[in-house]
């Protein structure tokens, strides 16, 4: 056993953008081909960040020919690889808040409840916002979520009257009130402190990458370098800082191109334009 | 959960309040409407190998008052491991504040390239404090099952599992009272404590019999297979041909997928042997959908192309094999000297035969006639068994393109560094040990394996095998009875079963019954620990009746922490503490440390550890003195016995456990199977073996000259095949799948996980679905004579035609009908293997309103 003592902001419901380090500019790295699709990293996140039932910061897509997305139900496409047996395909997308450095979320908040660190991290005052959702609508990608009512969580909040007590995951995410938006905050409480964003840690894939653009030595500069990755709808204008190593490998052998999914014109979540360099 | 489900849980634990039902919305967290744009970047250059975690920002300076608007907050972190039948056996920080858990990490090993946890590990907070946790020892109320309990105090627990012990031992005999203890828990000292009090007392050891058929035919051919005689797990990344053959590591054992990952970046191939297509047949170069229950077929084509094509390694086969060996026609039987020991082979530069160690260069074809004995090869045998097997001929059976075989065939030659990784999905089949046979002998036949990169199965890891507690758990002298749990439904129901009997009278080891006899063996009392047993025996619903009837079984314990399917059938349940709540010991096939794993967080109410709670009922019988040592101090005892069996490097490796509370036995990048000599009756590999291996009685066999088969072979699976009568009234056959969200029952109530897997779904393909009038959604009953289970139709083309998959591990509660999933499965033994056929299995599927 150990004792460990973290640095905390005192109140974490406020506002915080003191970032330890102004002059980095974070982005994630996730490799789909790595992606098993196992939802380690948003159990992860639910944990870490006491996320209450029913809302997730974190989820994994099955890339499906149906563009609205996923249901968990049976009729919908969670794990349902495309095409017919034995002709099949299967990949994952994990997504989260993309930290945009063109972010419509922070354009709309009339509270400026949402704002941007220097160091690229979007974050949620919870003593400011009002619970309008503007942001949940502008946000082009549906990373928000919100409390339509108290938090609740297995094992419960003991008092959210009282920071120290009982609530699952890190010391700084206490309970949220009903009533405010939340979202992945790329775990800014460890990054401040030299640490990694908990999802990074715990993939087994090792499919998740976390670094400084700023710095061209760092594993996620090197990768952009040196591979080919894509983002969701970057036509959209809005900069985002999570990139995607898509997948190579989706249908052993039968049906390996779910890449041209993502060419085909007809398709709705596609771009119009291929930037090449 | 409904509210039925709710309050049945509830009812279980004796609470008011039962399990709290997820409420969320379908769509709010799920639905998105952006996917993946296009390519932004520059060509790509290769991808960067990444395999450990690098830091990627500089720490702070410690000490010192935190900034103006800055606290510090204290955590204790302990040392725990997930001690589950994932074999993943993670090592966790267990973060605590003031004295509750409040979430658990990934915790480094030594090597980092084992660093893991998962989404199961990640939510221990929501098992720890389940509303619905076992709280203080009670008794049934009313009949088995009916849901009503009243509180008792440990005493008086005690007392009643004590005075049935000895009243059952005075009426019927010890072993009339049995044990079962489970793969619910892999700490050493919470098996120490039921084992020892199993040993001391005589009870019956009511055993698993499951996962031992592929193993069991990779021992026949003296290579083990799958975790007992491979590498080190990480050295998969070293591969450079990696087969998954009835394996899902992605779900069933994910912290290997990683390794695999990294052979593929350095360019590896990785083919994916299965019927279903799972996310690691997503993965693959190369997938090969044959038939279920197939594989022996798949294997012996393979081996047909390896020794028509001479792609075999003739010196190894030669030197290290049983295959130049002169078999007798008339017997079977290995031709041997006067002395009646010595082998023969045929030395063809002098025509006749000598010792086969002493002959240059044997013959392996050819008909010879030795003092009137018809005697030819092994290796001749061999070739002609497996001369039928052409591709073409094997593709009736497993509908695998001839070309696929003779390209996996060849690039498997072809590949030294071949990694072949057997797991369960060929297992649990009445076949499923000539599948461990099939791809022994392509190993032998290749010499693919023994060095790095080069492997059949994962091992090298210390493995609760390789701890030196048996000579603990019996310090009497006297031991348990050991009975698979396929044979114990006949014991109980009757009192007498049939197994395979030592052909002396006593010792397996001189041979065993070809056929079964009939033994008297009453079983009047279970005592479950670490088991979920009614959830996951074969034919549960079967046995489940057995246990209404209170005429059979005098009296049911359950140890437990969670309310399971088995905690509602028990007369008597105890409270079990989770893992982190005491001390343990912990280690593992997957990786090859020895983990020490800590008392984090205090028992809630009054749960006790299972070593503490067996010791209560061993003092009152008057085995106290074997129960006075702490978990801790236990533990410690096992690793000074385990350490000391290591010889010279064992007191540096305890003093490393006893300051890190993790060790390592192997050495690092452990490859196995380096020697010339194998564990077999001859010291050579056996793809000839003159004599059967049986699972049980352990030690057993049966000699050729009994009639049973030398060589791989073919036997169709024992139903689920089109030759079966019953597939015309059951044409599905049902695969188990082992799912993400649970690992077998373990966790099968974690609210996070539920809400993204509230509920059973059972994977059926479309057009089948078409036929039944099935639509995606509808609630569907799987039927077939043993009974019937509930589940809910995911309808794709996904799953194969003739097939359907359905996740195990929900317990009866959740399901619409209270039913079960193993409900349909059956228990058609197979003495040979005394292996659990789960997957070998019909049923039909019907629409059904609930």
């Amino acid at each position: 056993m150990k004792t460990t003592e973290l640095t905390y902001p005192a109140n974490p419901y406020g506002r915080h953008d003191e970032a330890t380090y102004p002059k980095a500019k974070w982005a994630m790295v996730i490799d789909q081909d790595r992606c098993i699709g196992c939802w380690s990293c948003s159990v992860a996140c639910k944990s870490n960040n006491n996320e209450p039932l029913g809302l997730w910061w974190n989820r994994i897509l099955t890339v499906a020919e149906d563009p609205t997305g996923l249901d968990v139900t049976a009729t919908g496409g969670i794990d349902e690889p495309v095409g017919e047996y034995p002709d099949l395909a299967l990949a994952y997308l994990p997504v989260n808040c993309f930290h945009c450095d063109n972010p419509p979320c922070t354009q709309v908040c009339p509270v400026a409840a949402t704002y941007q660190r220097e160091d690229g991290i979007v974050m949620v005052d919870w003593d400011r916002c009002i619970g309008c959702r503007y942001c949940l609508i502008a946000c082009p990608y549906n990373m928000r979520v919100f409390n339509w009512s108290v938090p609740e969580q297995v094992p419960a909040n003991a008092d959210p009257a009282n920071l120290d007590a009982y609530h699952v995951g890190d010391w700084a995410k206490p309970p949220r009130p009903k009533g405010v938006v939340e979202k992945c905050d790329f775990c800014y409480q460890r990054v401040d402190q030299g640490m990694q964003p908990f999802c990074i840690e715990v993939c087994p894939g090792r499919a998740r990458i976390f670094g400084d653009l700023n710095d061209p030595n760092s594993e996620v500069s090197q990768l952009l370098a040196h591979t080919s990755v894509t983002q969701v709808r970057p036509d959209f204008g809005t900069e985002p800082k999570v990139y995607y190593i898509p997948p190579k490998q989706t249908g052993g052998g039968a049906r390996t191109e779910i890449a041209p999914l993502f060419e085909d014109p007809e398709r709705r979540y596609l771009s119009g334009t291929v930037v090449e360099s | 959960m409904d509210d039925q489900e709710r309050s049945g849980i509830a009812e279980a634990a004796g609470e008011d309040e039962g399990v709290l039902h997820a409420k969320f919305g379908r769509r709010a967290f799920l639905g998105t409407t952006a996917a993946v744009g296009t390519t932004v970047a520059v060509a790509s250059h290769g991808r960067l190998l990444r395999s450990t975690t690098k830091p990627v920002v500089r720490a702070l300076k410690p000490g010192g008052d935190p900034a103006p608007g800055l606290v510090r907050v204290k955590e204790q972190v302990f040392d725990d491991v997930c001690a589950n039948n994932c074999w993943q056996t993670c090592r966790i920080e267990a973060h605590v504040r003031d004295g509750r858990l409040v979430k658990t990490a990934m915790n480094p090993f030594p090597e980092t390239r084992y660093n893991r946890i998962c989404l199961r590990g990640l939510s221990h907070a929501q098992w720890v404090y389940h509303p619905a946790r076992l709280k203080f020892p009670m008794k049934r109320v009313g009949p088995r099952g009916s849901g009503n309990w009243r509180r008792v105090t440990w005493d008086e627990a005690v007392d009643t599992i004590a005075t049935s012990m000895t009243s059952i031992r005075g009426r019927y005999g010890s072993k009339a009272f049995a044990i079962v203890s489970g793969s619910g828990n892999y700490g050493s000292v919470a098996g120490y404590g039921p084992s020892l009090l199993a040993n001391v007392f005589e009870a019956t050891n009511i055993g698993l019999a499951v996962d031992e058929a592929v193993t069991l035919g990779g021992f026949q051919v003296g290579l083990g297979s799958s975790w007992l005689g491979g590498n080190e797990a990480l050295d998969m990344s070293n591969a450079d041909l990696l087969v998954m053959w009835g394996n899902n590591l992605t779900e069933a054992q994910v912290q290997g997928w990683h390794f695999v990952a990294d052979a593929k970046d350095r360019g590896a191939t990785l083919v994916v042997i299965d019927p279903n297509f799972s996310v690691t047949a997503s993965k693959a170069d190369k997938w090969i959908p044959l038939r279920p229950g197939s594989d022996p077929a798949f294997g012996l084509s393979v081996l047909n192309v390896l020794i028509g094509e001479k792609l075999y390694d003739e010196a190894f086969v030669v030197a290290h094999t049983t295959l130049p060996f002169l078999v007798r026609d008339d017997d079977g039987m290995f031709l041997r000297a006067v002395d009646g020991k010595t082998i023969l082979a045929w030395d063809p530069s002098t025509k006749s035969v000598g010792p086969a160690d002493s002959v240059a260069h044997p013959a392996l074809t050819g008909r010879y006639t030795v003092d009137g004995v018809a005697v030819r090869p092994a290796f001749a045998r061999l070739a002609e068994r497996v001369a039928t097997w052409t591709p073409e001929y094997a593709e009736q059976f497993t509908e695998v393109a001839p070309s696929d075989v003779r390209w996996f065939a060849r690039t498997y030659a072809a590949t030294k560094k071949s990694f072949i990784f057997p797991s369960m999905g060929i297992d649990r089949w009445n076949n499923g040990d000539l599948n461990g046979r099939a791809i022994a002998t392509m190993a032998a036949l290749t010499h693919n394996f023994g060095q790095p990169g080069a492997a059949i199965g994962i091992a090298g890891g210390a493995g609760m095998f390789m701890l030196a507690s048996a000579g603990m758990e019996a310090p009497t002298g006297t031991s348990a009875a050991s009975l698979p749990v396929m044979a114990a439904y006949q014991a109980i129901a009757t009192g007498k079963t049939k197994i395979l009997a030592p052909l002396d009278g006593k010792n397996p080891a001189n041979g065993v019954t070809k056929d079964p006899v009939e033994v008297d063996w009453p079983i009047k009392a279970i005592w479950f620990n670490k088991s979920n047993g009614i959830s996951n025996v074969q034919q549960s619903k079967r046995f489940l009746d057995l246990l209404k009837d209170e005429s059979k079984l005098e009296l049911v314990v359950v140890s437990d922490s969670m309310p399971t399917d088995t905690v509602r059938y028990a007369d008597l349940v105890l409270p079990t503490t989770h893992w982190f709540e005491n001390d343990d010991l912990v280690a593992t096939i997957t990786h090859p440390y020895v983990l020490r794993s800590e008392r984090a967080i205090d028992p809630p109410f009054e749960a006790k550890s299972d070593y503490a709670a067996f010791g209560l009922v061993a003092t009152k019988l008057g085995f106290g003195q074997y129960f006075t040592k702490s978990e801790a101090e236990v533990a410690d005892a096992i690793m000074v016995a385990s350490t000391a069996a290591l010889g010279s490097a064992g007191p540096s490796l305890l003093a490393t456990w006893r300051k890190t509370g993790v060790v390592r036995f192997t050495p690092p990048d452990y490859v196995g199977n380096t020697g010339s000599v194998f564990e077999t009756a001859t010291g050579r590999l056996a793809p000839y073996s003159e004599q059967i291996l049986v699972n049980y009685p352990a030690g057993g066999w049966i000699p050729v000259s009994a009639g049973v088969d030398p060589l791989p072979y073919w036997e169709p699976p024992i139903q689920a095949w089109s030759d079966n009568p019953l597939h015309k009234k059951y044409p599905l056959a049902l695969m188990y799948e082992h799912s993400r969200w649970r690992v077998h029952t373990t966790w099968f109530d974690q609210p996070w996980l539920r809400e993204v897997n509230p509920e059973p779904y059972v994977d059926i393909n479309t057009a089948d679905a078409k036929a039944r009038g099935i639509a995606p959604g509808d609630y569907v009953e799987l039927f077939n004579d043993n009974g019937k289970t509930i589940a809910r139709a995911r309808v794709s083309g996904k799953m194969r035609p003739g097939m359907v998959s359905l996740p195990k591990g929900f317990q009866r509660i959740q399901t619409k009908g209270d039913t079960g999933y193993s409900d349909v499965s059956h228990n058609w033994i197979n003495q040979r293997t005394m292996n659990g056929s789960y997957f070998d299995n019909l049923v039909d599927v019907r629409k059904v309103v609930v």
